[in-house]
């Protein structure tokens, strides 16, 4: 087991690596000069101000050497200014992770209880109305925009019914919208792979013999067809995650919630790069965390892996 | 390795195959044949858009602001006055076309990319592959965030972004198939009869893997229109005035509770359109690549 998890974490390295190269970089990417971007068109004849503002980036020296101090200061939580608010980035960018987290976090467990129990259900019924019905309702949630949905919720449970505050945050009451919005996507495609994912393990012999040796229909089908479906569907729940987080941008922008998707769009409008570098850098690395639990699960659901 | 052989027999015969059989046999197919009706009536309203639409999508009318839904305005005004029927008629035009557009461009990057991968393989396929795996590493809409930010926002900068988006899966699932194929007796054959590479590729690759990404590509036009739509529904991509379905949700929802209207028909068109492409890919992908699908 020790020697699987040291296996795992060296794997992510090279990727947490080139993250941080393609995050620092961004700001060189941006077509022109990248101070004079900063600064606004305005500002091209004001040369002395162009020059102070690229001394405190740093930007006259080597690549690099720039690249080095990203990382330096970055491994010590330094993630250097925002441009526009002037206030530290890693204060920013945690400020805003708990809304976006929580609403992440509560999305993803709807998605997969509701995928699971629609998916198991669909399996089982096979063939039938319920399986139709449950996969029509997958078809419209994976076409469904989030944003679109979010602002129905708000129109049918909050201008009409008033059962829901429509904005803000804060309190359970304000989440329960969001995260349903947020959630239907990844509920949808949860389900379809739960579905498949149980079906191929009923074609197992092992599933016949537990059928055989007269076991109920209801352990067979927990006990035995879904923890060995489940293998793939935590795959796909891990990258799942990742693409929720990014979601949450959207929904955040819908329900007026201030997050990382607050702050990361304001920041791409008012072409304020380091809040976007932090955020980006982030999302990823906790994405990569994610990536790694989800390996780090395998072990556990299935011993293969584990003694392997 | 009989599997292989069979799969790509398939493969084979239906790259071959004429368009009209295969469209025989998505006809078959209920949710298939529903979604392409349904896409071909939505290609129809693109097309005939200066036609259908009554009334100029850009034409402010104060006098006839946040009118309802009626005879009058199908889909009810906006607050300027603009006719929400033609605006969402004209936006079909620019959503199927950044959709396809998007796609082209995942498409033309990520098939060479794959080939060059699998074909040539040792430092060439780990430096793809690993820039695959860079790309991957920012989830779902964070990398098209990220290329918006360096190209700063517009509807052709968010094209770009979501083609960019959708290279990892095309290099992926061509690399692959070009790794099984290049093993098999009818590409060694090839090259030991001196078959240059090009011609290599083209002959003999390119048609075994065009299944697969005619399956991905039906599914990823889908994708493509709702992560355009959503970048401009944050201001990211087209701007006002223009009809886009994104940009007409983003304004219309400073206006939910006056005017449902304003929401509720561009959300629907990109739902349907989603919709249809969906069903569509399902089917192809039912016919022609089994094993891509869960």
């Amino acid at each position: 087991m020790a020697r699987y998890l040291r296996q795992r974490l060296t794997a992510s390295l090279p990727v947490i690596f080139g993250v941080s190269i393609l995050v620092f970089l961004m700001l060189h990417l941006v077509p022109g000069d990248p101070v004079m971007v900063l600064l606004g068109e305005n500002s091209a004849g004001d040369t002395a101000a162009l020059d102070r503002l690229r001394q405190t980036l740093g930007l006259n020296d080597p690549l690099p050497v720039q690249y080095g101090r990203f990382v330096w200061r970055a491994l010590h939580g330094d993630l250097g200014r925002s441009i526009r608010l002037n206030l530290p980035i890693t204060e920013l960018v945690l400020q805003a992770l708990k809304p976006t987290a929580s609403l992440a976090v509560a999305a993803m467990a709807v998605a997969v209880v509701g995928g699971v129990v629609l998916g198991v259900t669909a399996a089982v019924q096979r063939g039938r109305l319920m399986d139709n019905a449950a996969m029509f309702l997958g078809l419209v949630g994976v076409s469904m925009p989030g944003f679109w949905l979010g602002s129905l919720l708000i129109f049918v449970f909050s201008v009409r019914l008033g059962w829901f505050p429509a904005t803000g945050q804060g309190g359970l009451d304000r989440l329960v919208l969001p995260t349903l919005a947020l959630a239907l996507a990844p509920l949808a495609v949860l389900a379809r792979l739960v579905r498949s994912s149980m079906l191929e393990v009923y074609r197992q012999p092992y599933v016949t013999t537990a059928r055989a040796k007269g076991l109920t229909e209801r352990v067979v089908v927990y006990h035995h067809t879904l923890r060995n479906a489940l293998v793939p569907v935590v795959t796909l729940a891990g990258l799942e995650f990742g693409r929720l987080l990014a979601g949450a941008f959207v929904i955040e922008t819908v329900f007026s919630r201030v997050g990382l998707g607050r702050l990361a769009i304001t920041g791409i409008l008012n072409k304020d790069f380091p809040v976007v570098q932090g955020v980006a850098l982030l999302v990823a690395l906790i994405y990569a965390g994610i990536n790694l639990l989800v390996d780090l699960s395998y072990a556990y659901l299935d011993p293969r892996v584990r003694y392997g | 390795m009989h599997i292989s052989i069979r799969g790509f027999a398939t493969a084979r015969s239906l790259a071959a195959l004429p368009g009209l059989q295969a469209i025989r046999r998505l006809s078959q197919n209920a949710g298939a044949s529903a979604g392409g009706i349904l896409l071909v009536a939505l290609l129809a309203v693109a097309a005939l858009a200066p036609v259908l639409a009554p009334r100029d999508p850009l034409k402010i009318s104060p006098q006839y602001s946040l009118t309802p839904p009626g005879r009058e305005f199908l889909f009810g005004t906006d607050q300027f006055g603009r006719d929400q029927f033609s605006r969402v008629v004209w936006g079909a035009r620019i959503s199927l076309r950044v959709g396809v557009i998007a796609v082209l461009i995942s498409v033309g990057a990520g098939v060479p990319l794959g080939v060059a991968a699998g074909y040539y393989g040792g430092w060439l396929d780990l430096a793809v592959m690993r820039l695959i795996d860079l790309m991957l590493a920012f989830p779902g809409i964070l990398l098209a965030l990220v290329i918006v930010s360096i190209l700063g926002p517009g509807l052709n900068n968010v094209m770009l972004a979501v083609g960019i988006y959708g290279i990892p899966s095309y290099a992926r699932v061509v690399r692959g198939s070009v790794l099984v194929l290049r093993g098999q007796p009818f590409v060694e054959a090839a090259q030991a009869i001196g078959c240059g590479v090009s011609r290599l590729v083209a002959r003999h690759v390119l048609p075994n893997v065009v299944a697969p990404i005619i399956v991905l590509s039906s599914l990823n036009v889908a994708g493509a229109i709702l992560t355009s739509a959503a970048l401009s529904f944050l201001g990211l991509g087209a701007q006002p005035p223009t009809p886009e379905w994104g940009a007409l949700l983003n304004a219309g929802r400073d206006w939910v509770r006056e005017a449902w209207w304003l929401t509720t028909f561009p959300g629907m068109a990109i739902m349907i359109t989603v919709l249809a492409i969906n069903m569509v890919g399902d089917g192809l992908r039912d016919i022609l690549d089994p094993q891509l699908g869960e």
